[in-house]
């Protein structure tokens, strides 16, 4: 593994690459929004914070820190024990993004449900309005109603805007991909602000595919993984059920690699994988198919290095990723797709 | 075994309008009444397709009052995936009504144990997955600031967050211990 | 007297007659009389009848106040008619039901009694009060009373008018040659000359389109085929195909319509219809008539028993290439041909328009589109029948083979409450579906067929018999239930997973063909036709009836009937049924060679009138015109159907619309308000 890695770097022709990089388009400085991580992503996920900061770097996207701000509060655990515990800390969590006067980038599909639908419930509801700002009142913090909550691929997608993003694309990847778009991201439909159609939506396939890659159409792919709900914290058994349909789904259809926009469903593919080796038919192969986050699979078609993308992983146990990004980088490699880096960062 | 089923009491249904009384308060959710039960909410589930989670007939169970729908396991079987609002052709919010029906379960004390450890970690921590060394080292490993600029980082939001608890009077409203 | 104890017998309290009343009569005031209607229960179990019998005695302006269980009934008639009669009442309201129920009947019993007609007002307090305020008794008596009071002042200021007289035009107009259109024009082409316009190249509609009819599985062909040729023979039925309505100027009874026939590029007087153009059109397109599956030629015949049975060109996919010229032997080509405008005078209009059939792309989760073998019903409608594609064998779209395991999916697009999807029943799927799977057990007897539904709707004369039969004799599966995925498998095969909500458990099967029992929903571009002939829509965007049980197949507009799907999702026998209705009723519009005109027009006081032409540019109804001589507007009072928009637009007060009078409705207002004073607006006097 070690080995093809080096040698994709010493193969990589360093003119090409030189011009590649000259002929990135410079991105005129773009918006700025409020990064909201929630609990899976710094925690657990921290790969997913430090590429997609990367990757905002690279596009010029400004970043407002959300300081102090807590978990969102998860739409499956705290929304079905206390309303008035998830509206108000998701009230405080958004009160903190006006205080940035910049609307929310969240990363993750329940931090998005969560917030995207808090704001829109108080946002249309001058009794409840107040009604939080009085749970609020000791905190010093107050509920406005002054900005958007938004997702990673919708920021992507509409507000950066495909085309601008497809002009910076170096490094087309050849990858063939399972793309999970993850249920938060596009239901309930009548709420979210785009044209997506949740049983047959684009805009996720379109984002992955301007990396050169193929985004298969798997059987049954908008089929939710299962994490959701408190149903992988009340019943671990029956979320992994989803996730080895899906999984057995993805690697039918012979795909590299799974593409998520959610730590929660990246954790249960990742980690999943580990999970439902008892559960697999007797004589049916381990899963091995490495899952990576938007950002990481953008930065890298965009020419940025492993590191960049966080996608090296540092010798410690029990971390994430659990399943080995070795095959998708292995076959990177093999096609001499990656952007070379100056240093060995493999020992 | 008739001897047994003689020696049970009546297992004739009552159906009141307990469950959907308290339902019709939230908006919308009094659309239930609605309902065909034409399964169409079933049939999308993907729960269902491995657990014992029959949308159609919580919604029924609501509907009619039978208190069980509130005691057995199946409402905490939904990943809240929307599948079947977005199928309902009544428009009926399936997902809300199990989500409500879950909060009415836990305020008469059915919240599942696994949720508990949750609970604790986000009125102790502000999260629910909090941080812990190995973590943090691998954030800094990552070029990160090991503590990330949550309440993780600044203890005295941590103390707003005890302020919501206590300004809902959460403690003394759900049973959570 | 109270609400508990409802009075079956009319009761007789005058207003005491004091000095006043005596000095009204001879001062030549009007003499109202009030009448309360019960309704039954339906207005007393609201409006406490007893205090608005008090509240409206207390009114000056009346002199009799009675109330009767049923005002409608020949004794509350009577009731009337006796205090005209005896007590010099010249002036009536009643407070009943909606006028649109029976306007008519208490005007009648005012002209029996020697009444102008116009003498006369009815507060609507079952549909504007009682039934809208069931759990506010309070609050419903006082709308009541306003109405009353809005009506009583409304009948003081009355004028008495005449209705006019216009000759009906001894012609009917059908528009659209379906089963209905062609059932509505035979029942009347024998008493009258009728003009058939069919956009299509061919008569026939849908239902040609059909293989067989439930509940008697006989031949959709073999019933609708003579029907055409007789149609196209008819001596009085004048049958323009391929041609549309441009343009209606709606004069009650003489409709003047013109028409636009689209160039055939075919002269129609010589055609033989022998098709030698067809074959050597070079041009292949899918043919719309066979929902797409089949092909035809820029110059064809949609289907072989088409009628007429001469050929078309059709423009758009023509490439002028000539060869067809060459081809025909009697020269009938004529490519240069242009559409042709024809002028018409009707007597009557018949509007079967028909339906279009819901495509149900939009439900992505169904796989239309997507996956080749998923069907919709009209499409395996085509596969299944005789005349189709394939001549009646059954394959399978995606591999073309012949296809085992069907399932039907039924209430595609049909009662779903989502936007683009349709909220009714389309009344014909549960039962087209049934005889599909019934057709295809009868050719493939080794097919494994599931319907998946909500209800089977089996409502028809011998239909629940059908359903039995096929399910008892034929095996097919029946599942109460709905499906969420469909996928397909690497072999093409269709994994369908559902509910089955008797069993409360999910399932999953394995199919080679889904076939989306689709709705049927209104013309995309009947909004067009609707808005020439003055016809309204329902929520739902099918045409709306006068009233659905009293008037079902009339518009209200008088002289304009419907019939079929135009108006509402139905079955053959139902559409038959209501085509004869309104061709029975368009025979009743003609038969008595004048119609009576309502006198709600407005005219035009010449005196007021400035000149600007802002009625002009409002009128709805193209009524208004100007007279250059005078400079003045001037209203075409048999076109004019009384909106109102010219009177509320005129800036120099002018336009003085009859029955609904700025003073009248000044005098409703104040009636309302009567803490304000009247307002000082211009009075319109003297034409
Ligand atoms: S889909 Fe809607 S109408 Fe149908 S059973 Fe479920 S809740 Fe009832
Ligand atoms: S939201 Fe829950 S109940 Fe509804 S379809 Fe998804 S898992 Fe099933």
């Amino acid at each position: 593994m070690v080995e093809s890695h080096e040698k994709a770097n010493t193969d990589a022709d360093p003119s090409k690459s030189e011009v590649q990089s000259e002929a990135v388009p410079a991105v005129e400085p773009h918006s700025t929004y409020s990064l909201f991580l929630g609990c899976v992503i710094p925690n657990r996920y921290p790969m997913i914070e430090s590429s997609s900061r990367a990757l905002f770097e690279r596009l010029n996207i400004g970043i407002k820190e959300m300081e102090g701000a807590s978990c969102c509060p998860a739409p499956g655990v705290f929304r079905s024990v206390d309303k008035a515990l998830w509206l108000s800390l998701g009230a405080r969590n958004i009160a903190i993004a006006e205080q940035n006067q910049a609307n929310i980038v969240s990363l993750c599909n329940g931090c998005y449900g969560t917030l995207h639908e808090v704001n829109h419930e108080i946002k249309h509801d001058s009794e409840l309005k107040s009604r939080i700002n009085t749970i609020l009142d000791k905190t010093g913090k107050e509920f406005q109603g002054s900005i958007e909550v938004k997702q990673i691929v919708e920021v992507l997608y509409y507000d950066y805007g495909i085309d601008n993003l497809k002009k910076l694309i170096t490094n087309p990847l050849g990858l063939r991909i399972a793309v999970h778009y993850g249920c938060h991201l596009l239901k309930p439909s009548d709420l979210k602000p785009f044209p997506e159609d949740p049983d047959d939506p684009h805009f996720f396939d379109e984002l992955v595919e301007i990396t050169g890659s193929v985004s298969v159409d798997y059987q049954n792919k908008l089929m939710c993984c299962g994490a959701g709900g408190s149903l992988r914290t009340g019943n671990k058994p029956s979320s992994l059920q989803f996730t080895l349909e899906k999984l057995r789904n993805m690697r039918s259809a012979g795909v590299d690699c799974i593409i998520t926009c959610c730590p929660f469903c990246q954790l249960q593919f990742d980690l999943g994988q580990l999970e439902v080796a008892n559960e697999l038919e007797p004589g049916e192969e381990p899963f091995k198919i490495p899952v990576i986050y938007i950002s990481q699979l953008l930065g890298l078609s965009m020419g940025m290095s492993l590191e960049e993308m966080s996608m090296i992983k540092p010798d410690m146990k029990g971390i994430s990723p659990f399943t080995s990004f070795d095959p998708v980088l292995e076959k990177l490699a093999r096609e001499n797709r990656l952007a070379p880096t100056g240093d060995d960062h493999h020992e | 075994m008739w001897v047994i089923i003689m020696s049970q009491k009546s297992r004739l249904l009552e159906f009141n309008t307990d469950i959907v009384d308290v339902l019709s308060i939230e908006k919308d959710l009094e659309k239930i009444r609605a309902c065909i039960q034409c399964g169409a909410c079933s049939a999308a589930c993907p729960s269902g397709n491995y657990t014992a989670l029959r949308t159609r007939n919580v919604i029924r169970k609501a509907l009619f009052g039978v208190q069980s729908v509130l005691e057995d396991p199946d409402i905490w079987l939904c990943s809240t995936c929307f599948n079947c609002y977005e199928h309902c052709p009544r428009t009926i919010p399936v997902t809300e009504i199990i989500l409500s029906l879950r909060r009415m379960a836990v305020s008469q004390g059915h919240l599942p144990d696994p949720l508990k450890g949750v609970i604790h970690n986000l009125m102790n921590k502000g999260h629910a997955v909090p941080i812990d060394p190995k973590w943090s080292q691998l954030r800094a490993k990552l070029g990160l600031d090991p503590m990330p600029p949550t309440v993780e980082k600044y203890p005295e939001a941590l103390v707003e967050i005890y302020d919501i608890f206590s300004a809902i009077k959460f403690n003394s409203r759900i049973p959570h211990r | 007297m109270s609400n508990d104890q409802p009075t079956d017998q009319p009761t007789d309290q005058p207003q005491d007659q004091s000095n006043d009343q005596t000095k009204d009569l001879a001062t030549g005031k009007p003499k109202i009389g009030v009448y309360l209607c019960h309704c039954g229960k339906n207005i007393s179990d609201v409006v406490d009848i007893p205090a608005l019998m008090q509240s409206t005695k207390d009114n000056p302006a009346v002199t009799v106040v009675k109330e009767y269980k049923f005002m409608c009934s020949k004794a509350g008639q009577e009731l009337i008619a006796e205090d005209i009669r005896n007590n010099n009442v010249d002036r009536v309201v009643v407070a009943a039901c909606s006028p649109l129920m029976h306007e008519e009947t208490y005007r009648r019993v005012l002209k029996d009694e020697g009444v102008n007609e116009f003498y006369f007002e009815q507060a609507n307090i079952r549909e504007h009060v009682s039934w809208v305020n069931l759990r506010d008794k309070k609050g419903a008596l006082k709308v009541a009373h306003d109405h009353v009071s809005m009506a009583i002042a409304k009948v003081s200021n009355n004028a008495p008018l005449e209705r006019q007289k216009a000759k009906v035009t001894q012609k009917a107009l059908v528009v659209g040659a379906g089963i209905s259109g062609m059932f509505a024009a035979l029942d009347l082409a024998d008493k009258y000359p009728v003009t058939l316009v069919e956009r299509s190249p061919t008569i026939g509609g849908h239902m040609a389109q059909l293989d067989k009819t439930f509940p008697t599985m006989d031949c959709s062909a073999c019933i609708i085929t003579p029907k055409m040729v007789e149609v196209g023979r008819h001596p009085n039925i004048e049958l323009l195909t391929y041609s549309e309505i441009e343009d209606v100027d709606l004069n009650i009874g003489n409709y003047e319509v013109k028409i636009r026939k689209k160039a055939r590029r075919i002269d129609h007087s010589i055609c033989t219809g022998c098709g030698a153009c067809a074959e050597a059109c070079p041009v292949t397109i899918p043919n719309a008539w066979d929902m797409n599956m089949g092909f035809r030629a820029a110059a064809y015949v949609p289907f072989p028993q088409a009628v007429p049975e001469q050929y078309t060109i059709d423009k758009t996919n023509c490439i002028e290439c000539q060869l067809c010229v060459d081809a025909c032997e009697v020269h009938a080509i004529d490519l240069a041909q242009e559409d042709e405008i024809i002028e018409r005078t009707f007597g009557s209009v018949i509007l079967t328009t028909g339906n279009d059939i819901y495509d149900p792309t939009p439900y992505a989760r169904y796989g239309y589109k997507k996956y080749k073998n998923v069907l919709s019903g009209i499409e395996m409608e085509r596969l299944i029948s005789s005349t189709g594609p394939t001549l009646g064998k059954v394959i399978n779209p995606h591999n073309h083979e012949k296809p085992k395991k069907f399932a039907f999916l039924q209430c595609v697009g049909s009662r779903d409450f989502h936007e683009g999807a349709h909220k009714y029943c389309s009344r014909v799927c549960c039962m087209y579906a049934i005889k599909q799977a019934r057709q295809l057990k009868e050719k493939y007897p080794e097919a494994d067929i599931s319907i998946i539904f909500i209800d089977i709707r089996a409502f028809g004369k011998g239909y629940e018999e059908f359903y039995e039969i096929t399910s008892r004799e034929y095996g097919i599966r029946f599942i109460r239930g709905r499906i969420g995925d469909v996928f397909q498998d690497y072999d093409g095969t269709l994994i369908i997973r559902g509910a089955d909500t008797l069993l409360a458990n999910k399932f999953e099967l394995r199919v080679d063909m889904l076939i989306l029992s689709t709705a049927l929903e209104a013309r995309a571009d009947s909004s067009d036709l609707g808005r020439m002939f003055g016809v309204q829509k329902t929520e739902d965007d099918f045409f709306m009836e006068a009233h659905p049980k009293l008037f079902p197949v009339d518009s209200l507009t008088d002289g304009i009937f419907m019939a079929g799907t135009c108006q509402a999702p139905r079955d053959i026998p139902d559409s038959v049924a209501q085509a004869k209705a309104a061709a029975s009723s368009a025979h009743n519009f003609m038969n008595s060679g004048e119609v009576e005109i309502e006198p709600y027009y407005s005219e035009v006081l010449p005196g007021n009138c400035s000149g600007c032409r802002s009625c002009i540019l409002i009128c709805p109804y193209d009524a208004i015109s100007f007279d250059e001589p005078s400079q003045k507007a001037s209203i075409n009072t048999v076109k004019c159907k009384g909106c109102g928009a010219c009177a509320a637009v005129c800036p120099s007060n002018a336009i003085m619309q009859n029955h609904f009078s700025r003073d009248q409705i000044l005098a409703e207002l104040a009636s309302l308000f009567p803490w304000q004073t009247q307002p000082n607006y211009p009075t319109q006097e003297g034409k």
